[in-house]
Order: C-alpha cells, then structure tokens, then sequence
C-alpha cells in the first residue's frame, strides 16, 4: 500500500511537470492562434495549377515583353541569371517552379481575414507560381501581436507588414530587415516604373544614407480622403443651398436642429455627427492640420496647435457643441453609436472619407442600392470657407501607405524582392483590383467592363481580396473609383483639386529623432486633451494664450523646425 | 567545532529533505514556473538602461544610464501621472476594501441559506464579466443621450450629465463600478475565515447577553483581523498598479486630466512609438514603489498586530 501511494506521488509529480510544459512549443511547429488563419494559399489549386502550366505558352510569350521595363534592366538580367538562376523579369511566372514564401499581414482595406477565401490574391500567387504561408491576423490586434516579435527579433517570416512606416528607422537599424538597394535596381522593373510616375516616392523611402530597407504600399487615391458631407435629402427638404461657407453651414445646421426631418416626432436629431478624433479633419478649412499637428502653408511649417486660426476653429466648434449641433458624446462615440444613429436617420451632415457616404446611404435607408441606381442622399460636398483662411483646402494623404521588409531570416530575399515587385505590375494590379477575367470583369474595346452586379452581391469583392491590404501595392483612384457606386466617384471628382498633401513621411536624422522621442507624445496628449477641453467648454476660451504659451514651453517650436527640415528635404 | 556544526547542519538539512522529498517534488512545478516566468525575465530589466534595439538585443543594445527615468520625470506630466495613479488606487482601496469584509459579515449573519446563497451568487456574477463588457456597460448606463442613470436625472427635472467627457467625474466612476465588480468575490475569502470560527465564541457571548452589533465587533473582527492585515499588504502592493485596460477602455482625451495613469502613457509613449527602454524604465520604477509599500505595510502591521507576511 505505501509503495502504491509512492508510486502515485510519482506519477502525480511527473504529470504536473509535463503539464507545466505542456504550453511550450517547438519552433518548428505552426502557430495556431485563433485570431490568426495561417494557410498555405495555394494548396487546394495545387492539381489546377499544374494543369493550367502545361497549356498557358502565352505566358512564356508575355515573359518576352516585359511592360515598361528599361533595356538596360535587360542587360543586367542576363548577368543575374547566370549568377543567381533568377528568371524574372517584371512579369509572370516569377519563378519557373513553384517557390514556398511566409508573410505576415493584416488586411485595413476592408477588414476581411480569410485568407482563403481571397481568390484575387490566390490567382495572383498562381500565375506568379508561389505557395504564401499567410498569417493574416485581425487589423485590431496586428500591431499587439507583430510589435512583441519585432522587439524579440525573432519568430519573423520571410516577408513582414510593419506596423508603422519606421520613421524613426529603429527596426532597420536593428538589422532585422534585409537591405533592398541592389534588389531594387536589378529587379524591380514594375517598382521603377511605377515610381518613374509618382517620383517623390523613392526619394521618401531612401535613407539618409542612400539606401532602401522597405517595399512601400502607395496610395494615390488621395482624394477619397476626408471631405465634408452632408445629408442632401434634409438640405433640400429645409430649402437650403449647398453652404459655401461655414458661416452657411453654421445657419444650415440651426435649421435642423429640431425640425424633425425625420419625421418620428422627436427631437432627436444631431445636425452634425463626428466620432472621436473626426473633429481633426475639420482644421483642413482653416488652413490648420490638426492630425500630424504641423502645417506646411507654402513651404513655411506652422504648428497648427497655436496658430491664430485655431483659435477661431476652437470658437466655432465650441459654438457648435453649446448650441446642440454638434453630437455630445463625440469624443467618446463608437462605430455602433454612428451606424444606430444613421439607421434611425439622425444625422443631419458629418466630415469623413467620402467613399463611407456609401454605407450610410445603405444605413439610413435599408432599400438603397449601390447598383448606381438610385441616387446618393449623402454625400460629399466641397469645403467650406472661413473667413480667416478664405481658401477652399481638404486634407490629403501622403502617398506612402504603409511598407513592407524582407525580414533576415529570409533564406532568398533577392527572389522573395522579385514576387513583391511582381505585385506592382499591371498583372497583379488588375486582378487586385479587378479580379479575375471572363469572371470579374470582360474587357470591350480596351475598358474593362465590371460585373457590378457580382460585385455589389455579398461583399463579393472584399472577400475576394480586392485591394488586399497585407499585400505591398499601388491604389490609384480609377481603382477606388471601380469600387463604389458613379456618383461617388463624381462627386471625388468634382472636390479632387482641393485635396491638399500634408507634409509627407521622411526619415528623421539623428538629432531630429531626438526631439520627436522626447517631446511628441507630450505634446499630442496636452493638445489632445485641451482640443476636447475648449469645444466642450470644460476650460473656457479665455485660457487659450496660457494654453499657447505652455505648448511652447513644451517645445512645439522645435517640433515644428523637425517637419521644416523634413518638408525641405522631400522638396 | 564549527566542521562539526556544519557537518550537523549539512546532515539536518540532507535528513529533512530525505524525509519531505515527496512534498519538494510537488513544489518542484511551481519553482521552475517562478524561475521562467518571474525571475528570469528579471534579465531584461537592463533595458531600462539602454537604447534598446531588437536587432542587437540585450547585450549589444547601447548603455544610456539613466536617460529614461530622467525623461519620465522630466516630462511635464510625471506628476499627474504619479498623482492619478495613487488617487485611482488609493480611493480604490479606501472605498473598495471594507465593502467585502461588511458584506461577507452580513452574508454570513443571514439564516436563509436559499437567500444568502443567492446573494452570494448573484454579488460574485459581476467579477466574471470581462472588463471590456463591463466597460461596455457603464458607458451604456452613463450616456448622455440614452443612458439610464441620466434619463433618472432627466426624470427629476434634473440637467443630463456628460460623465464620461468631463473629468470630475472619472475617478468615482472608476472606483464605483470597481466596487462592484469585486466586492462580491473578494467577500469569499472573509466569508471562509467568518465560518472557521469557533462557534463557542458565539454560544458563550450569547450566555452572556451580547448584542448583535457587539458580537459582530468583539468576535468576528478580531478573529479575522490577520486575514483583513495580510489582504490588506497586499493590496498595497498593488498601489502603483492601477488597471490598465479599464482606464484605457474608460479614459478619452477629454479625461486625461484625471484619468491618464502611468500605464496608459507608458502605452503611448512606451509601446505605440516602440520606446522599450522608456515603458521599461517607468515599469522598473513602479514596481519598486510597490515593493516599497509592500515593506513599509508589513513593517508596520509586524509592529501593530504582529501578523505580517514575513
């Protein structure tokens, strides 16, 4: 009996011993995260592929003409194939069998994460002849996931979304990503074109020193950026013009206050709604950028946070929000407050993205089409005029999106560089952003005829993989503008030369770094705090000069000597 | 002589661990969970020192002495940050630690056993609801617009209230609906203490004609006094550690004022800009405060009510 109870004593020790290492893993093992669908893209195609290999001669016919490519590229190919038995030359197959690369990504462009469902990107890999293991993880929990492995410089695949634009170059100086100079110039025949179009863009991703560590995602769709829009059925109802002016919104926005336009008996409605952070966009009217916090007015950098005009925005947001028209939990609303309000039509006029003007039509009226057919009830509108800036002016975007680096542990990164600069040929481009054809689209007499039907069906196109965010990429605005309905796309149109480019990303200096590290995240926080302060009234506008003079004691003026080196060396 | 002694010593030792040998093989799984998981990592507090780049990793990374530390308290919100996080705390315990000692004392006085444990049920509920719901919660019940506490306002004739926009309000926010997600959980382990007691304390008191109020002040107290000192230690210890993800779910810039605590601007600064060496430095201090509350509270009870951790 005592040796039996030994024995158990034992065994139970041993037991809780193995479980206490139950939870470790061996590296070789493939993560299995539930937030995460790690697949093999291509493995269920795998018998199709190999089919379609043998009859697609075409394909060798393409590979003799590369799209833009410069003859010197040529040359230099040949050397390369000799020396490296790479065959790429800009377009498909990359490679002649089939190459297995990992990558890590989340998809921001339409919140969608199965992997396996983006058949645009799967035919992508195939006519590239590339196996991705992807690891697509949640846009909300990339950074908490990939900011840990980046810090521990270890678990990387070969291809990796940053989390930031490194602007601080802390992840190339650790060495964790491959430089990509040479890769660039002997392999990124689609790149080089692409930035022979949009020349600020390489000179923005080069170091300092003269080198290139990241495959950029560039964004020219600058005019889907945030506009003011409007409710057109209220404006019309009340017989009101289009306002010109803030002064005419302001009017505008008192006659719906209480007019219930929408017709429930109650007064319920909010002239202007905003979430969180939305009231920033507003500052592009008075010639103020109140996102990155500094402005550049005709290659002088202002601080926005105590420039004059935003005194006069701090009045008039804070007239707003004491007279009701302004909704009250902005600063604290979430996306389930904005689409309750929408459905229950609410929502008088807003200041956001233009192409969301689309889903809130789809909210405030259930039956609302996106097929074209039946007209936007709100929608963008141009900005409107202050009295101190008196220019009609809406905040861009810089064109660098986001990058991409070929991590160290990457056996073959020039190979691996060859499919990301694959991504950026016409190829690849059309089938991100059109799908795939005979299916997606039909092309008559040179345009592409879409299929908006299957497009606007279920989400078709999201869960397809158009305009796939974990993938490096270039978005033009004929590739937005394929995405909604016409009349977004015209009214884009019609406000597109008002969008302004703020001072675009850069790599800071040594000694800028420093400033930025020290005073940024100060700064941001007590102009955050008192932005919702003194619209809320919580600290009266009488305060304004102590709080201008405390910005400066915290540096904002170094700060904004930073962006004017900056904005100097972009140009 | 002292050969001798250590020689005896060494035997002892090598006697008594022969004989628990069994006991040390059952507590050998929590040691190495201590050793991976608390004291090794213990190594990477070095980076509070450097300029530390994933790359080159703890070795390699550049010394900067004590840049970090130097930056937190020169940053012209370290006070409040220090400010919030003891007031968070403090009123946490002030308010949040006497309520589970009277309600395991009312619990236990009740005679219904299908009331008490219905009520017992019923207050543990909220201390498993996760605090992202919780969160979800009170910004319901405290909306301007639709919220039940406002709309009772509303009803009185009274002005609504922008409670989760204006800072006076954050703190009592925070600490009330802490309250009462704790309250009921926390009461389980003064309930257990309440019920180990000698019921012939009771019988005998009875005898002699206490009352209610009495019995419950010159019995139950006492008897669980060494529960409530060691409970309260530790929640000293925890003074620099206000949770982080409810004030990040709650706070918006609009509260900063009262609500920015040291983690949420480590978070900021530290995580979002990749400043490892900063939110490593300001988690160094904190934790050092903690273990200093930690000392002085023990210290202090020793001397008082001779019950202490250590």
């Amino acid at each position: 009996m005592k040796q039996f109870k030994k024995l158990l004593a034992i065994l139970l020790c041993a037991v809780m011993v193995i479980g206490l290492f139950a939870g470790c893993q061996s590296k070789d093992k493939p993560e299995d995260s539930s937030a995460s669908s790690s697949t093999s893209s291509t493995e269920k195609k795998e018998e199709e592929k190999k089919e379609e290999k043998k009859e697609e001669p075409k394909k060798e016919e393409k590979k003799e003409e590369p799209k833009k490519e410069e003859p010197k590229k040529e040359e230099k190919k040949e050397e390369v194939v000799e020396e490296k038995g790479i065959t790429y030359t800009g377009v498909s197959p990359v490679f002649e069998e089939t190459k297995v690369i990992s990558w890590i990504g989340t998809n921001g462009s339409s919140l969608t994460f199965e992997w396996d469902k983006m058949d645009w990107c799967h035919e992508i890999c195939r006519v590239a002849n590339v196996e991705l293991e992807m690891e697509m993880l949640e846009n909300t929990t990339y950074n908490d996931v990939i900011n840990p492995r980046l810090a521990a410089g270890a678990d990387l695949p070969d291809v990796v979304q940053m989390p930031s634009k490194d602007e601080d170059m802390k992840f190339i100086k650790s060495g964790l990503f491959a430089e990509l100079t040479s890769y660039y110039d002997d392999y990124g025949y689609n790149l080089a074109w692409r930035f022979e179009d949009n020349p600020t863009v390489k000179g923005q991703l080069t170091t300092p020193d003269g080198k290139i560590f990241y495959v950029p995602v560039v964004d020219m769709s600058t005019d889907y950026c945030p506009a003011p829009l409007l409710n057109f059925t209220w404006t019309s109802e009340l017989g009101f013009d289009v306002p010109k002016t803030t002064d005419e919104y302001y009017e505008l926005l008192k006659a719906m206050k209480g007019a219930d336009l929408n017709g429930n008996g109650e007064d319920d409605e909010w002239p202007l709604f905003l979430r969180a952070g939305m009231e920033t966009f507003m500052g592009s009217m008075w010639g103020l950028d109140l996102r990155l916090g500094y402005y550049n007015n005709d290659g002088t950098v202002e601080a926005s946070y105590i420039n004059d005009r935003y005194l006069d925005y701090l009045t008039y947001m804070n007239k707003l929000y004491t007279e009701g028209l302004l909704y009250n939990e902005w600063s604290t609303s979430t996306y389930d407050i904005q689409n309750k309000l929408f459905s229950n039509n609410q929502v008088g006029s807003g200041y956001h993205y233009t192409n969301n003007c689309q889903s809130y039509c789809r909210l405030i009226d259930g039956e609302w089409k996106n097929d074209g057919s039946m007209p936007l009830t709100f929608g963008a509108v141009e900005p409107y005029t202050t009295a101190v800036w008196g220019k009609k002016e809406l905040a861009g975007l810089d064109p660098i999106a986001g990058v991409f680096g070929i991590s160290k542990f990457c056996e073959k990164p020039d190979e691996v560089f060859c499919f990301l600069d694959f991504l950026y040929s016409e190829e690849a481009n059309n089938l991100l952003y059109y799908g795939i054809e005979g299916v997606d689209y039909k092309v008559e007499n040179g345009r592409k005829i879409l299929d908006t039907e299957r497009r606007s069906t279920n989400n078709y196109a999201s869960v397809a993989g158009n305009n796939m965010g974990a993938f490096p990429r270039i978005l033009l605005a004929e590739h937005r503008d394929n995405a909604y309905v016409p009349e977004i796309g015209e009214r884009n149109a019609a406000i597109r030369q008002f969008y302004k480019i703020p001072i675009g990303f850069a790599y800071a200096l040594e000694d800028e770094l420093e400033t930025v590290k020290t005073y940024a995240t100060d700064l941001s926080t007590y102009w955050g705090e008192m932005r919702v302060a003194f619209i809320t009234g919580t600290r009266p506008l009488s305060e304004y000069d102590d709080y201008v003079n405390t910005l400066k004691n915290m540096h904002i003026d170094d700060m904004a000597a930073v962006y004017q080196a900056k904005s100097d060396r972009i140009g | 002589m002292v050969l001798q002694k250590k020689k005896m010593t060494k035997e002892r030792f090598l006697k008594a661990f022969k004989r628990d040998k069994y006991l040390y093989l059952l507590f050998l799984p929590i040691l190495i969970w201590y050793i991976i998981f608390c004291y090794l990592p213990m190594g990477g507090l070095v980076i509070a020192f450097q300029e530390f780049s994933p790359g080159l990793g703890l070795f390699k990374s550049k010394f900067v002495g004590f840049k970090w530390f130097i930056q937190f308290f020169g940053s012209p919100f370290a006070y409040r940050l220090v400010r919030n996080t003891v007031l968070i705390s403090l009123y946490s315990l002030v308010f949040g630690f006497p309520v589970p000692i009277l309600f395991a004392v009312c619990v236990t006085e009740l005679r219904n056993t299908a009331i008490r444990k219905t009520v017992q049920t019923v207050s543990y509920l909220p201390h498993f609801i996760s605090t992202v719901v919780v969160v979800g919660m009170i910004k319901n019940f405290l909306s301007m617009n639709d919220g039940i506490i406002n709309n009772f306002i509303a009803l009185l004739g009274g002005e609504r209230i922008n409670f989760l926009m204006d800072p006076k309000y954050f703190r009592t926010i925070y600490v009330a609906s802490g309250v009462w997600q704790s309250f009921g959980y926390s009461s389980i382990i003064y309930i257990a203490a309440i019920v180990g007691i000698d019921p012939s304390l009771y019988e005998s008191a009875k005898i002699d004609g206490i009352t209610k109020f009495k019995e419950v002040w010159y019995i139950t107290v006492p008897m669980i006094a060494p529960t409530i000192t060691i409970l309260f230690i530790m929640q000293l210890g925890r003074i620099m550690s206000v949770g982080f993800e409810k004030v990040f779910l709650l706070y918006s810039p609009g509260v900063y004022e009262t609500a920015d605590v040291i983690s949420t601007y480590v978070y900021r600064k530290g995580i979002e800009s990749s400043e490892y060496g900063f939110s490593t430095a300001v988690g160094l201090f904190n934790s050092v405060i903690n273990f200093l509350f930690v000392f002085g509270a023990n210290q202090v009870c020793h001397k008082l009510t001779n019950t202490s951790l250590w």
